[in-house]
């Protein structure tokens, strides 16, 4: 059903609404409609909401004109009712012009005593890759006075998640078994979650919002307390709730978002486009601190304090700011990452800082990070022309999300990956025959180099249906787990990767086999290239021969949003061999 | 079926709500995020944003340091109390260094005006070691010593 034009039903409940009420309203008007639907987050024929209690007809969630009357009902017979739901009775009063029994709210009081500022943000939290929590970032909104004070609040929407396990994860946050829930915090304990403890750089937007409109927004958060939906990764998201929470910047203009799959860079692209946002600002993590004050120390002063933090030597007096900095916040990195027990956390930190407080100068840190709505879009299309062995073809993919080692880097974390469910067909027109060439449903790659002081992981887990050489020269397509985990060597921009891998694939029979992958990578605003070979041996199936497979990737970036590519390919199992080489031209909205 | 469904999972998170610990003894002073392993991360994060799991107290509007000792001063304001004892290691760090967001909002809780914060974080910097003066230092002491320089 729609609400926007007015039917004989509508008219009817306005009608039955007007007769309960002295004041003259003269219908729900489109203004007024708008925020109703607002308020019941009613979308597309429903309520996102999945909780009961937070409907007062039982059919709410489908039909908000019945909502609406048993709202004004509820409220009229019971009046405690509007400290439950107080931006629904703020809309009666002042949109509807119903008069509403009032009552003392202390909770509901407190609350807002808590949540005073006049100021509103979105803030955007990085991704972190190796929490698949964290993969695509997270948003959450921030109300505030004044723009510094880390005592203001925050509102989130997340889910209840109990399952570290990323394939679980993934399957039940596709499909809605996890429930999310509001929250609000103070600021101060996102940044120590986000920031210190998962290495997640924060970038806040400034948006613009009427005094009034943020009030309802504050007293329609009132309402989301202890109410959920159900989470659903892509659809239903962190994301797309508080995207949803936006519309309270201007109930009238709708906001939408144009991509099918909703991460949350497209939320703040969006409000970019709209010209919602005031100002943007830049929260740098621990992690990137480290990583900047590591600038200005030598190899010699990481040991000294690698050193000292293993009890083997002092901390030396009279060194720089950025050297207590460094050794302080590195001590914090070790204890979050649970590397050091309290008592030495504590003893060695204050050491630290004692040594810092004599020194007088004032630090100054700068950060290179591009804001992540400069990134391209997340969506590709792309269209190829290549050869396959002698064979010259026509290929045509599309993937909805997210960003691989070749895309434009800018916006993205480096050195990383995320793919879900690309698909490309390949044409052949000499032979007139048509296939499906690649269905990548899974592929995530994270070479995140090591440091002097900071030894990440790098993995891979690429899962999908591809075209391969068996041992008797034919290709075919067989559904493929490789995965790998090593390390990447040298720095964000240029790197130099080495990763154990096992090859799973699965046809009629099972293959199986394992081997290494190597390879360099370099990733730059107008250039990014990407070499690997993988060689190993297969233990079961296709003949138990050796396997090499190379690859050869070389993306130019035209645009933010345009970039042509040439890849190669070369594989051989036993004496089976095949190549190919492409150029495509890659677009992305 | 999806009500059914909505209820069911209502049910079961409810019920997990009331089984969840209260765990309020997050600690007073330096670290307070303890670590002890991977869940203990994970549920002590959440013990402070959310202030503690369970579901009805996802809005974390008052503390969960209340039973930490009180300082003399600044008795009544509770704001002050939360922000030191909650960021005792952060604000650790912006008094060495004499300047930062975490001396700023506690400058603002202590109502210092804008023009003497300058000669206010000198003083913080200069005085570190008294208002840290050892790793078992409580956010009572942190405020009462700040209160008398």
């Amino acid at each position: 059903m729609t609400l926007l034009q007015p039917s004989k039903k509508l008219i009817t409940v306005i009608a039955l609404l007007l007769i309960g009420t002295p004041s003259q309203g003269g219908g729900l008007s489109r203004e007024k409609e708008n925020v109703w639907r607002l308020l019941l987050h009613y979308g597309k024929g429903e309520s996102t909401i999945d909780d009961p209690n937070f409907f007062l007809h039982p059919e709410g969630k489908r039909k908000p004109l019945e909502e609406l009357s048993a709202t004004v009902e509820s409220l009229k017979k019971n009046p405690e009712l509007r400290c439950r739901f107080p931006a629904r009775a703020y809309f009666l009063e002042r949109y509807m012009g119903v008069e509403l029994p009032r009552v003392d709210c202390p909770e509901l009081e407190k609350f807002l005593s808590q949540l005073k500022g006049s100021h509103l943000s979105i803030v955007f939290a990085d991704s972190h890759i190796n929490s698949p929590a964290s993969m695509f970032g997270h948003t959450f909104l921030r109300i505030y006075e004044k723009e510094g004070d880390l005592y203001s609040f925050i509102a989130n929407y997340a889910a209840k998640v109990d399952d570290s396990n990323a394939l679980l994860y993934a399957f039940k946050g596709l499909f809605g078994y996890y429930p999310g829930v509001y929250s609000v915090a103070p600021f101060y304990a996102k940044i120590r979650e986000y920031s210190g403890i998962e290495g997640r750089d924060l970038w806040e937007y400034e948006l613009d919002i009427s005094e009034e409109n943020l009030k309802l927004l504050k007293l329609h958060l009132w309402e989301l307390k202890d109410t959920y939906a159900y989470y659903y990764f892509f659809h239903e998201n962190c994301s797309t709730e508080v995207f949803y929470l936006l519309n309270f910047t201007e109930p009238q203009d709708r906001l939408r978002l144009k991509t099918p799959w909703t991460v949350p860079v497209d939320t703040v692209k969006t409000l970019v486009e709209r010209g919602r946002v005031k100002k943007i600002s830049y929260e740098p993590s621990l992690l990137t601190k480290l990583k900047a004050r590591q600038k200005y120390l030598s190899e010699e002063d990481i040991d000294l304090i690698r050193g000292w933090v293993r009890g083997k030597r002092e901390l030396p007096k009279g060194r720089s700011g950025h050297f207590y900095e460094f050794a302080s916040d590195y001590i914090r990195f070790l204890y979050y990452g649970r590397s050091l027990d309290r008592k030495t956390y504590r003893k060695k930190f204050l050491e630290s800082l004692r040594l810092r407080s004599r020194v007088r100068e004032r630090e100054r840190l700068s950060f290179d990070r591009e804001p992540p709505h400069l990134s391209h879009g997340s969506q590709r299309f792309y269209l190829a022309y290549g050869v396959e062995e002698e064979n010259p073809f026509i290929e045509i993919g599309y993937r909805p999300v997210y960003h691989d080692l070749l895309d434009r880097p800018e916006g993205y974390k480096k050195n990383a990956e995320i793919i879900f469910s690309e698909v490309s067909l390949r044409f052949f027109p000499e032979e007139n025959r048509a296939l499906l060439n690649r269905w990548s449903m899974i592929k995530i790659t994270s070479l995140e180099p090591i440091l002097s002081f900071y030894r990440p992981m790098s993995w891979k887990v690429d899962f999908g249906v591809y075209r391969f050489k068996n041992n008797k020269g034919k290709r075919k397509s067989y559904l493929l787990l490789n995965s790998g985990g090593g390390y990447t060597f040298g720095r964000e921009g240029l790197s130099l990767f080495l990763l154990p891998e096992l090859r799973l694939m699965g046809r009629k029979d099972l293959v199986a086999g394992g081997g290494v992958e190597l390879g360099t990578l370099s990733q730059g605003d107008r250039l990014s290239l990407l070499l690997s070979v993988s060689g190993g041996r297969y233990a079961h199936g296709f003949g138990r021969e050796e396997y090499l497979y190379a690859k050869a990737g070389l993306g130019v970036h035209l645009q933010k949003d345009m970039s042509l590519r040439l890849s190669g390919l070369y594989e051989r199992v036993g004496n089976g061999e095949s190549s190919e080489a492409s150029l495509s031209l890659l677009l992305y909205f | 079926m999806k009500k059914i469904l909505a209820v069911f999972g209502g049910s079961l998170l409810l019920a997990g709500a009331s089984l969840a610990v209260n765990k309020s003894n997050t600690g007073c002073g330096l670290g307070y995020v303890a670590m002890k392993d991977q869940e203990g991360v994970v549920f002590e994060v959440l013990a402070v944003t959310t202030n503690g799991t369970s579901f009805n107290q996802t809005f974390g509007i008052t503390s969960g340091t209340l039973e930490c000792e009180k300082p003399a001063r600044f008795v009544k304001n509770e704001k002050l109390q939360r922000f030191v004892a909650e960021n005792m290691d952060e604000l650790a760090q912006d008094i060495a260094r004499g300047e930062g967001r975490y001396v700023d909002t506690l400058a603002d809780l202590m109502g210092v005006p804008a023009e003497k914060r300058p000669e206010f974080y000198t003083k913080l910097q200069q005085n570190f070691d008294r208002i840290f003066p050892s790793e078992s230092v409580s956010s009572a002491h942190v405020i009462d010593t700040i209160a008398t320089l």
